[in-house]
């Protein structure tokens, strides 16, 4: 499998802190990657570099073999990279099909059809991916009026409509019910195999990285501490001592 | 209790085989809550007198009525989790006690007298009751110091509100160590005790806490919840929690209540609820 992600060597300052120090991983083309690291050890700042939030102090990221750490968030986007927050960002005041209409992708649009319309088109993909995170019956409801677990399907349904080749998720299930985490975690199983996504999951919850994940990496105190499969990473004691906490 | 404790770390392990949508929870959870537990039954699972009681409680935001008839008992120094899909109302159950919904009927007691109508400030400063935000609550530019201070600001004399912030600094010496320095370089595990500890300012006996666990990595969340054992073991304080990590709360808490659409439908002690197979099933993920 080729990289589809490459972070070589960056490091990224705040003032005095720094947040990422040398760090270097691969995200390999349709899998799914997951990070996990103490709380400030620099997972977010990782990512927010990675989809071009703020410009890294030294080394270099790739996209899909092409050098994209100078590039601004949109053009990055449009590569087809794509990120969620841990809190939801939705358009509470509109209802479900609407906000999945707005996130629609311009990518694939040349200069010849983007006037055209595809009105249909969109709407019936809005439809098609609202079921498929299961959210179909909902779909004419206020945003703002879903359950928080349901938002974030919605929020991940957004994500979807823009074919995305790579998603970043950061701590996609915090904060929900722990049988509807197992739901959340079957769509994002099913959008890397079915519709190809590789998914780069930033989470704290062991039960559902452990599971997800092909392959995880563990930052701490900025750098990398250690990486390698679920098993072989819960037993190590490196990541124990400084993030799963003594046995 | 501590040996108990020590089998659930973090968020818990284990399989995430158990897939279910929103909709069939919904549908088989209403099935349980036909048999959903009487008042009486409420009663028989604390061990001392009702501290605070909550009686036929209808209450929401605007006029839209998110908890029907919803009961509460707990026993001072005890501890209660409320566990339940997202929506289903656990949250309105703590701003309900500390004044942040809209009351349509019933009754909140504190120690045998009403508070329903008590304005959250009153809460806190005549009721005893605090409640403590789910997250991302500390004033990251202020000290350590002056977050507790902040903490004290409805105390008659500011030199009240120092001496309470010493009497923290006492009881945390990691809070102490860091006193002088922004909120904002704690760690995630520090920032909640900087915000538990904020709600101690007041001296209060009641604590709701709302998601202790949320975004905190697993070493932290066992801090944490060591923490607020110590609150209720040594310094008696009562415990009312809303908690996702619904496995750590229930092994936690004395009591366990499960929520399902504004309503009780399972109360039991906090292990036997944990070990039953429904609750397991539809809310901790199998």
């Amino acid at each position: 499998m080729t990289d589809i992600i490459s972070v070589k060597n960056v490091s990224k300052s705040f003032g005095g802190v720094k947040a990422n120090i040398n760090v270097s991983l691969n995200v390999k083309n349709s899998s799914i990657t997951g990070i996990i690291g103490p709380n400030g050890c620099g997972k977010t700042t990782l990512f927010n570099s990675i989809v071009g939030y703020h410009p890294i102090d030294t080394g270099a990221i790739e996209f899909d073999g092409q050098e994209i750490h100078h590039l601004p968030v949109g053009d990055i986007a449009r590569l087809g990279m794509l990120r969620t927050f841990q809190q939801t960002r939705i358009y509470s005041k509109m209802n479900c099909v609407d906000n999945m209409q707005i996130s629609v992708s311009h990518r694939k649009n040349s200069n010849s059809n983007i006037f055209a319309s595809r009105k249909g088109e969109i709407k019936e993909k809005a439809e098609h991916l609202l079921e498929f995170v299961g959210l179909f019956s909902k779909r004419n409801l206020i945003s703002g009026d879903l359950s928080f677990g349901q938002q974030k399907l919605l929020e991940f349904a957004m994500a979807l409509m823009n074919d995305p080749k790579v998603l970043l998720l950061d701590e996609p299930t915090a904060g929900i019910n722990p049988t509807l985490i197992n739901g959340l975690i079957d769509r994002l199983r099913k959008a890397n195999e079915e519709f190809g996504i590789t998914l780069c999951v930033i989470e704290h919850n062991m039960r559902v990285i452990m599971n997800l994940a092909n392959h995880i990496y563990c930052l701490a105190n900025g750098k990398l501490l250690a990486d390698g499969k679920p098993n072989d990473l819960q037993k190590d004691k490196r990541v124990i001592d400084a993030y799963l906490g003594g046995h | 209790m501590a040996s108990k404790d020590k089998n659930i770390r973090g968020y818990g392990s284990g399989s995430v085989d158990v897939v279910m949508s929103v909709d069939q929870v919904a549908k088989e959870a209403a099935a349980i809550s036909a048999s959903a537990p009487k008042k009486s039954d409420l009663e028989k699972l604390i061990k001392s007198d009702p501290f605070l009681t909550i009686h036929d409680l209808k209450a929401g935001y605007g006029k839209m009525e998110i908890l029907h008839d919803f009961n509460l008992t707990v026993g001072k120094g005890e501890s209660l989790c409320l566990i339940g899909p997202n929506g289903a109302g656990k949250s309105t159950v703590l701003h309900s006690i500390f004044g942040f919904t809209n009351i349509f009927s019933g009754t909140i007691t504190v120690d045998g007298n009403d508070v329903t109508g008590l304005t959250p400030s009153q809460k806190l400063s005549n009721a005893g009751i605090a409640y403590i935000l789910q997250d991302k609550s500390v004033f990251p530019q202020m000290t350590v110091e002056e977050n507790l201070l902040m903490g004290g600001f409805l105390k008659n004399k500011p030199s009240e509100a120092k001496a309470a912030t010493e009497l923290v600094f006492d009881k945390y010496s990691r809070l102490a160590d860091r006193r002088y320095k922004p909120a904002g370089v704690l760690s995630g595990g520090e920032r909640r005790l900087l915000e538990i500890s904020r709600a101690l300012v007041m001296q209060p006996n009641v604590l709701l806490v709302d998601e202790p666990s949320i975004g905190l990595e697993p070493r932290f969340i066992d801090m944490v919840f060591g923490i607020l054992e110590d609150l209720q073991k040594k310094d008696g304080k009562t415990i009312i929690m809303v908690e996702q990590n619904a496995k750590k709360g229930l092994a936690f808490a004395d009591i366990g209540y499960v929520l399902v659409s504004g309503e009780t439908a399972i109360a039991n002690s906090g292990d036997k609820v944990l070990s039953n197979p429904d609750v397991g099933r539809l809310f901790l993920g199998g």
